[in-house]
């Protein structure tokens, strides 16, 4: 395989996203490697932490999915967390993504990126306005979600805390008059702060469902009805559901559960040991998370 | 004319007897010490020879030479002013040198003729009473450890002045009160420590199979205060266990003055900039002991785990498998025991908010992966246990001690080692210690059991390395409700309590 050429388009080449045009801050240059780069109205970022919750996760990876295959860019910035996440559904389903950087194209950053940054190379279309070899800088990522939300035409806000880049670009995108969606989180949940204060300050629209989105963006978009799952027999016993019920998507320390529970560590063991083995919950750091399974799960029961 | 007595060197946490001739011979005035001296022993001139005239002994205006044998056995330590001093008087006629043949001496003499306790006296009563000798002069501030020695005539000594009266028959030493292992009464208790239901639980199976612990948890969360708790729920030492114990602190110089044997289990807590030698024992000359033999038979802590030195971390694999160090010196090597158990303490994260539900957690993801990455597998692979504890609620501070106290927690412990004993047929060997094939024979699991971890296997992708932690901790918790098979529940406990090192970095 050839490595891709990285090419420099301006603002008057054919190629350069008319969206780019409508911002005030404008960059001067972009640097490109991959495909032709395709953003505008059918360009939908999806930004949040990187340090992500399993609802975090699940939410970004059934938005990007479905929304690529609604035939929508998915624009992201390449980072470690919901962006990965993003840029990697909306690949694995034969969706197009862009991936804006805060550092030349050329390196992939964070190292961690690196398979990602290689198959959106070939897939998708890497961006930075910065020269190939720039290495990343603080002041630089702040910079480039100016760029994210200027190449979208909504920006969907997963997880992200209260000072986080998620807000800075969902800022950038109510500048540029914008959509800007935000998935809600447990007040629980520390990282669910930044979607729910901007839905709380009537700045962006809740959405649990990419057909919010396309309801704004493409409202002519028809959408078939989801195929039934098969049903999952959940044979749980009362103290499981009781537990399962208990938890969040932000992690819940072992003796919390006993405590607010009135049960021994050695009963919460059991119950929480059989529904990790489900993948319903998570291990985590400092205790335990819903998993994506649980979510399922405790619609179910 | 030349006299003979005998005195020791410590070398490790071991007594070796050393003649100490003396001779006073015609010539220059003048006196050598001989036979590989520390500083500390060459230094035993000036301090004897203040003492000899303060206690109106003569100081013969003669060339004197003092040998200590076998002479290329590196001699540290104060004690050796005694036996060179009552060898001198010996040697300058004034003394009948048969009557100090037999008799091994330590004591660091002050200028006014008064004698100062010295480190290692039970060690040098346990080799005199090896090496055959008649008895021990010691001076009386350890006089208590010296008695723990029976069947050995022990000569506790204040004075020069009393000393020389002894050896001349004009002076009769004090009885020495038998000593008997006290019971343990522990100030600190399990129930002082509020809320922490999993870590007290996880603190109790530790101290039931022998496993090692790491706690994570935030500042103030009670991780310092458990791992001091840790002797208390221990069974109490045995007499051969205090020995070994007293012995080694007596080395070290640690002994309370008037005490005489270690009764409760030590618990080491070393700083975090501790050195590989400070941590496993060393120095330059003699292998001093270091936090691990300290810790013999009781706990070591390592508090900050991550912010340990690499170095010092990784020295401490080897004596944790094997319960001993062995240092090699220019010398020879020294094998120092070390059998402990380990508890270890960190912060989730650099700024020790990760994940905390109240207070933000400020560390970047590069922090936190260099911070993780500061513990080796291997190191962590030998923590079969591990729990994560989170602050303590407003309720619970407030409240009245909650959990069983340390008393009814060491009941079961001791419960649970009884049928370890029983299994393996050695206190020596505990679940966590045991060989593959011996543990092996005692996995037992019920039918559900056997599905559940069956399952945890497949699901969470278990190593052969992690199932076997597993199943020795699931086989404690079996011990300690006296379950004679693995069961469900035992499982499902010990998972919770996996070490998997997949839990740290989250990124």
């Amino acid at each position: 395989m050839t490595k891709a050429k990285e090419r420099i388009i301006r603002p008057n080449d054919n190629e350069w996203p008319h969206y780019l045009k409508e911002i005030p801050d404008p960059p001067k240059s972009l640097h490109l490697l991959g495909l032709p780069i395709n953003a505008g109205e059918k360009a939908v970022a999806i930004v949040g932490t990187r340090r992500p919750t399993a609802a975090g996760i699940h939410a970004a990876r059934t938005l990007a999915a479905a929304l690529a295959q609604a035939g929508f860019a998915i624009v992201s910035g390449l980072a470690m967390g919901i962006d990965a996440v993003a840029h990697n559904a909306a690949l694995e389903v034969g969706g197009y993504t862009v991936a804006v950087m805060g550092c030349g194209i050329s390196r992939p950053y964070p190292k961690s990126n690196l398979k990602l940054h290689e198959r959106i190379a070939e897939l998708g279309t890497l961006v930075s306005e910065y020269p190939s070899e720039t290495p990343p800088q603080p002041g630089y990522f702040p910079q480039r979600n100016r760029i994210i939300a200027g190449l979208s035409a909504g920006v969907i806000v997963i997880e992200g805390g209260v000072k986080s880049g998620a807000r800075i670009t969902a800022a950038r995108a109510l500048d540029y008059n914008r959509n800007v969606f935000a998935v809600p989180g447990s007040i629980r949940n520390p990282m669910a702060k930044c979607p729910n204060e901007l839905i709380r300050n009537a700045l962006a629209t809740l959405i649990t469902d990419a057909k919010h989105v396309t309801d704004d963006l493409a409202p002519g978009l028809v959408w078939s009805k989801p195929a039934e799952g098969t049903p999952t027999a959940v044979a749980l016993d009362e103290r499981e559901v009781d537990i399962l019920g208990f938890l969040d998507d932000a992690p819940v320390a072992l003796d919390v559960i006993c405590r607010e529970k009135g049960l021994t560590f050695g009963e919460v063991a059991l119950a929480l040991s059989r529904l990790e083995v489900r993948g319903f919950v998570r291990r985590t750091v400092m205790g335990y998370e819903l998993a994506e399974g649980g979510l399922r799960a405790r619609s179910v029961v | 004319m030349l006299a003979k007595t005998g005195s020791v060197a410590l070398i490790g946490v071991d007594a070796h007897l050393v003649d100490v001739e003396v001779d006073v011979n015609t010539g220059v005035p003048k006196f050598t010490i001989v036979g590989l001296p520390a500083k500390s022993v060459t230094e035993a001139q000036q301090r004897t020879r203040s003492a000899l005239e303060a206690s109106q002994e003569r100081w013969p205006p003669a060339r004197v030479v003092a040998n200590l044998a076998p002479a290329g056995l590196r001699k540290d330590g104060t004690h050796f002013d005694l036996p060179i001093a009552i060898g001198l008087i010996a040697a300058d006629k004034r003394l009948d040198g048969s009557a100090i043949n037999e008799w091994v001496m330590l004591g660091e003499l002050a200028l006014d003729g008064s004698i100062r306790r010295v480190r290692g006296v039970l060690a040098a009563a346990l080799a005199c009473k090896k090496g055959g000798k008649r008895g021990l002069v010691c001076p009386s501030a350890n006089a208590a450890e010296a008695a723990i020695v029976d069947g050995l005539e022990i000569v506790a000594v204040s004075s020069l002045t009393d000393c020389v009266a002894f050896f001349r028959g004009k002076w009769e030493p004090p009885e020495l009160a038998p000593v008997h292992l006290a019971s343990t009464t522990t100030h600190e208790d399990l129930s002082d420590v509020r809320g922490q239901g999993p870590a007290k639980a996880a603190l109790e199976i530790a101290a039931a199979g022998g496993h090692n612990l790491l706690m994570a948890g935030p500042p103030g969360s009670g991780k310092t205060m458990l791992a001091r708790r840790m002797p208390s729920i221990l069974p109490p030492m045995t007499m051969d266990e205090a020995l070994e114990v007293t012995r080694i602190h007596s080395v070290a110089g640690l002994l309370p003055e008037g005490e005489a044997l270690v009764s409760e289990r030590p618990c080491r807590a070393p700083h975090h900039h501790i050195s590989t030698s400070g941590l496993i024992g060393g120095g330059s000359r003699l292998a001093s002991p270091g936090e691990a033999t300290l810790a013999h038979q009781g706990v070591l802590f390592l508090d900050e785990i991550a912010l340990f030195r690499r170095d010092a971390l990784e020295s401490l694999r080897g004596p944790i498998e094997e319960g001993s160090v062995r240092i090699a010196r220019v010398g020879g090597s020294v094998s120092l025991p070390c059998r402990f158990s380990l508890v270890a303490a960190m912060n989730p994260c650099p700024c020790g908010y990760f994940e905390n539900p109240v207070t933000r957690c400020r560390c970047t993801t590069v922090q936190l992966q260099s911070y993780q990455a500061r513990l080796s597998g291997p190191l962590l692979d030998r923590f079969d246990i591990y729990v994560a504890l989170s602050p303590c609620s407003k309720e619970q501070l407030l409240g009245p001690p909650d959990g069983d106290s340390s008393s009814t927690v060491r009941e079961r412990v001791q419960m649970a080692r009884a049928i370890q004993i029983d299994r393996y047929g050695s206190g020596l060997r505990t679940n966590a210690s045991a060989s593959k094939s011996e543990f092996d024979r005692s996995v037992n699991l019920t039918k559900e059991a056997r599905v559940h971890t069956g399952s945890l296997i497949e699901s969470l992708g278990l190593s052969g390395r992690g199932a076997a932690r597993l199943l020795r901790v699931a086989r404690t918790l079996a011990d300690l409700a006296a379950r004679e098979q693995l069961e469900e529940e035992h499982i499902g406990q010990a998972m919770l309590l996996r070490q998997s090192g997949a839990h740290l970095v989250a990124a």
